[in-house]
């Protein structure tokens, strides 16, 4: 399989979760969770969401911001603005033709 | 959340004290204990978690101490008092005055005999995982 520089493998999934949570502003971890639910109908468990945001922010794509009130809320940077602009449309292309698909199939 | 103790120590120091805050807030599940798990065995094979590992090295601090009895490390008794080339716990020391007050059989209740913690060094890490699991669902239900 060949690896892409954007690939992250099993976390390439809660990735694109989690930067589509900080695409409308710095949020902490359980809101993240709670946002992420709400929008995509995915529950995030901590560990998968931690191992996602060790990963986003060692490629500056997310960047810890200070911590209030014991919680750390992160910011979708630059780069990984970009790096979301760059893939969502993939996934957009793959959920509209999956339904244009399934609409002209004889049922 | 004691389950945080399985990740590595780099992990912890960074992102430790705010997984506990999110813990506090979300509805733990046994999805999420199981989740933990992975996590951390995820984070253990992480090159980027490895290095404070290596430089902590047991043989710089000295061997490694157990208790001839159940065989746990002196970093899972409390106490270890030393005999002439053998250990003995805390723990094992209570069992035995357990039974000797009882007159020599075993007391009554679980197996007297605590049974002795797979060495962490010299396991597989399928091996230790099936172990963590183990403990894992004990403690979950």
């Amino acid at each position: 399989m060949r690896r892409r520089q954007s690939d992250l493998g099993r976390f390439s999934d809660p990735s694109l979760l989690i930067l589509s949570s900080l695409a409308s502003g710095p949020r902490h971890g359980y809101a993240m969770i709670l946002d992420i639910e709400e929008f995509s109908g995915t529950r995030l468990e901590p560990g998968t969401l931690y191992g996602a945001i060790g990963r986003l922010e060692r490629r500056g794509w997310i960047a810890p911001l200070h911590t209030e009130e014991r919680r750390r809320p992160y910011i979708l940077t630059a780069a990984g603005a970009a790096a979301l602009r760059e893939q969502l449309p993939t996934l957009q292309r793959i959920a509209t033709t999956g339904l244009r698909r399934l609409g002209a199939t004889p049922s | 959340m004691w389950l945080l103790t399985l990740y590595p120590r780099a992990w912890r120091d960074r992102y430790e004290s705010e997984v506990r805050v999110v813990l506090e807030e979300h509805r733990v599940r046994l999805a999420t204990l199981a989740d933990l798990v992975a996590g951390a065995v995820d984070a253990r094979l992480d090159p980027a978690y490895r290095s404070e590992e290596r430089i902590m090295s047991r043989s710089s601090r000295g061997p490694y101490l157990r208790c001839s009895f159940c065989g746990k490390g002196q970093d899972q008794v409390q106490r270890l008092v030393a005999g002439p080339g053998v250990f003995i716990c805390d723990r094992c020391v209570e069992l035995c005055n357990e039974v000797l007050a009882d007159g020599g059989g075993p007391p009554p209740g679980p197996d007297p005999c605590p049974t002795p913690a797979p060495r962490r060094d010299r396991l597989r890490p399928w091996e230790w995982l099936r172990h963590v699991l183990r403990s894992t669902a004990a403690h979950a239900t």
